[in-house]
């Protein structure tokens, strides 16, 4: 009973890890409609900026984390200059495609700025876990857990209730219609794009503390995506939830079903559930439902 | 737009690929020029010319699918594989000959595809991205894991030289001239589907596909139909690849595979079957320059390692794949009908 | 590049013959010989010196052959064979690659100036960029076949054996790995060769050890973390159950646990892992999964459980993933190849004279290990087969039948390599096998133990 508990617990924490990085899709699809695959080179960029900060500048910690913030943020707004506000009114086609672009090219600046070689990334939260009798709680994975509810309720009251927030949800609704109601879709589409780059930075220190870091690290971007899906695009108070299930059923798969099978059902159990949401929900738990037009 | 002088008396002629008598003729040299390569260049020359003609297969599929039909595939490596897999199964475990092992890749193929396909009915866009890859993810998922007597498992599989009538493919000119036979035939499919009406029913749901619906197009036959022959020519291609390496492993097939084929569809221009070779051999002749040149700089620029000519080809396909979808989408053969139209006009500009 | 170097060796060739002459401590009529003709070519210098320089070279080179038949104890004529090296310089292997190169290059030079010209044999290699990609390694493959007429091929990892396997045996060249076999390649009738087992099996000739270390009659509890993102580490795995299956009283493997490339966290794996009773850990992934597991077990305070890497992952690179050597505190590697550490064996002094005398700048480390072992076996192979059939007629299948009919001692290799035997039933040598493990203690990397036996495996 309490290695499923075990199982339970943990697998929570990594579906709300998923559930972190998903937050900066969603918050870049919110306002720009721009579906990011990128999002897992943002997290290892973002991961990289902590390293070079803290291990090769030997910045303190409360120095060296909200330079990377701000780095982060810079990058994201430059990504966004670059490539993004020259493909307003394209069609969905080209977005897909110049983010995949972007995945490529992020990965070959990774490579050539910091080398191809595993780096050990800073140790950010401590090592030892939280042990409560039997159960074992990764320190990290639990403050990163924590982190993340507090930031989920936090933008999701940002973009319903408050005014700005209001702004950007009218944005992502259309844009002709929000710039016809004096909204900057420019800056709102810049802010998203500096939000998503900070999230992926937290992600990267909540998800490698203690470890190490390499330009494949990448992978976990793939992975957020069924939690985006299952939460909707548009929602990020729901990504808490579809993290939780996702997480949850991924960690009991692997420790029942791959003994089972002899194979690692628990990674592709995440894609089946894509899958599955994109043919029988497509617009996912919380998603808006749209109406197209002819 | 043809050159002065030049106009249509009947529908064939209306219909035709080739317009003017300087395109006959630049259509037999290269007809020669392709026969007559082997004998006349070196042989790593003809061996990168068979790798661009079996991706020239695998991408004339994309093309149908994508480029003309609008259906996003990012899983095109995951089909290839599913053929490279099928015409290798049947040709060492069941001994069936090329002819036969061959078209049952391709039809494998497009089964596996169809079945993504009819899932493009419902998702679209970013959507059908998604779906895809994850068809390549389940690729990978099910050769490791279904039994390894089906599949070989993590072993991979070992194929023998084709053979057509006693005469066998092992050679390096002989394997040569079979991918290119082959690829003159899809390429007549090719050219040959996109003229017809499940072209012109392709293009009509890429361009609007609720509105075409209302017209009278079956969107779902038409979307099934687009699939099904994107992912037969991928499996064709895998088939032909089985010959080539004779040697089918899994991790031959990676999504990143499938996102260079893409980019050779961009870079060509969607829509355009030839601008599909067009960007198989620009964005080939590119990888193998960067190669080579790559290795000579590294041996002669001590500061520069190879690790940075590795990244730097990763940079130069992303910036490619955005600079072409930020700058000219419709790719270089728009570029291309542009100057021609302009040379066709001058002095007037238009 | 290759051009220059030629016209420069047949313009620099008489004068070399020339000072060979004087070199040897000839008779005293050839030393005449020598000042006459020097004064004989000083002379035409003079009178001819605006005729086209044709000329004089050759006279250079009838004054070279004459002295030639005049010397004594000059050279002999050297026949030179060509090596093709396979190389990923700008593929995800990059930066180790000069290092493998690089004491690769350094192997054949050395035994070019040693050995080879006794035997009149010299030997060049060229590198190819794979890209560690199939497709490429099928493509480059003719061009190098048709340029370079190889008599012997180097491969770096999987694309190269799985493009070339095949064709190997029709165009007749002998490929030599660098890295460990796997199962997948274990077949008859090789052209791919591995001077080291499969992975599994020097894992399991660690188990083996450990287990005899460790004492009693209890199979060794084995956890193995492995993943699905390659079939190379699906083929690693397997061939371990295999193994526990077939010596249920040497190894139980209590579980095998697939983790993404970089795992997110694996602290309730690890944990259950140990609550089964895994006494050790094998980790032959990647860094990453090392990084991880050793986190996992530091939070779960279970750092008395050592976990048990290959080259690829060794104790040098995992340490420096994780932050310093001093946390692999307890953890070990085995491979069939020497260890790099500062420990004064016969390796590492023959690593120093080419790092000496041959110019090889690279680091004593795995990465040169593998460039080495593939190397010693290249040219000691190349060594048997002009012996076997003279140095005129070396060919790829002459170079084949040497190596599996020929032994490779231990000396012959300086350490680097246990004696090998290699047949015709396998890729590496069956029987006779042996590995070294090393691990860090007391913060330190050492050696512990050399010359382990490879157990017998079955294929799986």
């Amino acid at each position: 009973m309490t290695e499923f508990t075990n199982y339970l617990i943990n697998g929570a924490l990594i579906g709300l890890l998923y559930a972190l990085i998903a937050m900066g899709f969603v918050v870049i699809y919110r306002a720009s409609k721009v579906f990011n695959f990128a999002q897992g080179e943002l997290v290892v960029f973002g991961g990289f900026l902590v390293w070079w900060m803290i291990m090769e500048l030997a910045l303190p910690m409360w120095i060296g984390l909200p330079l990377s913030f701000a780095a982060a943020a810079i990058f994201g707004l430059l990504i966004e200059r670059v490539f993004f506000s020259r493909l307003v009114g394209e069609s969905v086609f080209s977005m897909v495609m110049v983010t995949i672009g972007l995945l490529i090219l992020i990965r070959g600046i990774i490579l050539v700025a910091f080398g191809p070689q595993v780096r050990p990334f800073p140790i950010i939260f401590p090592i030892e876990p939280f042990i409560l009798g039997e159960v074992l709680i990764s320190r990290s994975l639990f403050y990163g857990g924590f982190i993340t509810v507090v930031i989920g309720l936090g933008l999701s009251w940002f973009f319903n209730k408050t005014r700005a927030g209001l702004r950007m949800t009218a944005v992502a609704e259309d844009h002709q219609v929000a710039m016809s109601m004096g909204i900057s879709v420019r800056r709102s589409i810049a802010f998203a794009w500096a939000l998503g780059s900070v999230l992926s930075t937290l992600g990267a220190i909540v998800y490698l503390s203690g470890k190490s870091l390499n330009v494949l690290t990448s992978e976990i971007g793939m992975a957020a995506l069924p939690v985006a899906l299952l939460a909707g695009l548009e929602s990020i108070g729901g990504l808490l939830l579809a993290g939780l299930l996702v997480g949850v059923v991924q960690a009991l798969a692997m420790a029942y079903l791959d003994p089972l099978v002899g194979g690692a059902v628990g990674s592709v159990l995440p894609f089946v559930i894509m899958l599955m949401v994109l043919l029988i929900r497509p617009t996912g738990m919380f998603g808006w439902k749209t109406i197209e037009r002819v | 737009m043809d050159p002065a002088g030049v106009f249509a008396t009947s529908f064939a002629q209306d219909q035709a690929l080739i317009r003017t008598s300087p395109q006959r003729l630049a259509l037999v040299i290269l007809v020669i020029a392709m026969l007559v390569l082997p004998l006349l260049v070196e042989p790593r020359i003809v061996a990168i010319a068979t790798s661009m003609l079996i991706t020239a297969v695998v991408v004339l599929g994309l093309q149908i699918n994508t480029g003309l039909a609008g259906q996003i595939n990012l899983g095109q490596a995951a089909f290839m594989g599913v053929g490279a897999y099928t015409t290798a199964i049947l040709a060492a475990k069941l001994g069936w000959p090329i002819w036969a092992a061959l078209p049952a890749g391709g039809v494998s193929a497009a089964l596996f595809g169809f079945v993504f396909g009819m899932s493009a009915v419902r998702i679209k866009g970013f959507y059908l991205a998604l779906t895809t890859i994850a068809a390549q993810i389940l690729f990978h998922f099910l050769v490791l894991n279904l039994p390894s007597s089906w599949l070989s498992g993590s072993n991979g599989i070992t194929v023998q030289p084709a053979e057509i009538l006693n005469f066998k493919f092992d050679s390096d000119r002989s394997i040569y001239y079979l991918c290119l036979a082959v690829v003159a035939i899809m390429l007549f499919g090719a050219y040959g589907v996109a003229r017809s009406r499940h072209g012109r029913a392709f293009l009509a749901v890429r361009d609007d596909d609720v509105a075409s619906g209302m017209m009278g197009i079956n969107v779902v036959r038409t979307k099934a139909v687009a699939f099904l022959l994107g992912a037969f020519y991928a499996g064709i291609g895998g088939g032909l690849w089985a010959y080539y390496v004779r040697f089918v492993a899994v991790d031959q097939f990676t999504l990143f595979q499938s996102i260079w084929f893409i980019a050779m569809v961009i870079v060509g221009g969607m829509g355009s079957i030839t601008g599909a070779l067009v960007g198989v051999f620009i964005i080939k002749l590119a990888q193998e320059t960067i190669s080579s040149a790559g290795t000579t700089i590294v041996e002669h620029v001590s500061f520069l390692s190879g690790d940075i000519v590795f990244a730097a080809m990763n940079i130069f396909l992303g910036a490619m794949i955005a600079g072409f979808l930020i700058f000219e989408p419709r790719g270089l053969m728009h570029r291309w009908n542009i100057m021609k139209r302009s040379y066709r006009l001058w002095p007037f500009p238009y | 590049m290759e051009h220059h170097e030629a016209l420069l060796s047949i313009v620099a060739f008489p004068v070399l013959i020339e000072m060979e002459v004087a070199i040897h401590a000839t008779p005293p009529s050839a030393v005449l010989l020598l000042t006459l003709k020097e004064i004989e070519v000083h002379n035409y210098k003079e009178e001819f010196a605006k005729r086209n320089r044709s000329v004089n070279s050759w006279l250079a080179g009838s004054v070279g052959i004459l002295s030639m038949a005049f010397g004594t104890g000059g050279a002999q004529a050297q026949t030179t064979y060509n090596l093709a090296g396979l190389a990923d310089f700008t593929g995800p292997y990059a930066d180790i690659m000069k290092d493998v190169t690089g004491c690769r290059r350094g192997v054949v030079e050395w035994w070019n100036a040693e050995v080879g010209k006794d035997l009149g044999v010299n030997l060049k290699v060229k590198d190819y960029d794979t890209r560690y990609d199939v497709a490429q390694v099928a493509s480059l493959w003719p061009g190098a076949k048709s340029e370079l007429n190889p008599v012997l091929v180097f491969g770096i990892g999987g694309p190269d054996a799985a493009a070339l396997q095949e064709r190997l045996p029709a165009d007749k060249v002998p490929m030599i790995m660098a890295t460990a076999g796997y199962g997948y390649g274990w077949k008859p009738n090789p052209w791919v060769f591995n001077a080291r087992p499969t992975y599994p099996h020097e894992a399991a000739a660690f188990m083996e050890w450990f287990r005899t270390k460790r004492g009693g009659d209890a199979p060794l509890k084995l956890g193995i973390i492995s993943s699905e993102a390659s079939p190379a580490y699906v083929d690693i795995h397997k061939g371990m159950e295999k193994f526990a299956k077939d010596n249920p009283k040497i190894l139980e493997v209590v579980e095998t646990i697939y983790t993404e490339v970089q795992p997110t966290d694996l602290t309730s794996q690890v944990n259950r892992l140990i609550r089964k009773g895994a006494e050790v850990i094998q980790v032959q992934t990647n860094t990453a999964a090392v990084v991880a597991v050793r986190r996992a077990l530091q939070s779960l305070g279970k750092n008395n459980i050592p976990i048990m890497m290959s080259a690829h992952n060794s104790l040098q690179a995992s340490g420096k993933a994780i932050g310093g050597l001093a946390q692999m505190e307890g953890s070990y590697e085995a491979y069939g190849m020497a260890i790099p550490t500062e420990d004064k064996t016969t390796a590492r002094a023959f690593f120093e004279k080419l790092r000496d005398k041959y110019k090889v700048s690279s680091g004593y480390n795995v990465a040169c290990l593998m460039g080495l072992n593939q190397a010693i076996v290249a040219v000691r192979t190349i060594e048997s087969a002009a012996k076997a059939v003279g140095p005129t007629k070396v060919t790829g299948e002459a170079v084949r039948t040497a190596l599996l009919t020929v032994p490779i001692t231990s000396e012959q290799s300086f350490g680097i390599l246990p004696s090998l035997n290699f047949s015709n039933d396998a890729p590496f040598p069956t029987k006779g096998l042996t590995v070294n493990i090393g691990s860090v203690q007391g913060g330190k990397y050492v050696i512990v133990d050399q010359n382990v036996t490879v157990p017998i495996l079955n294929k799986w």
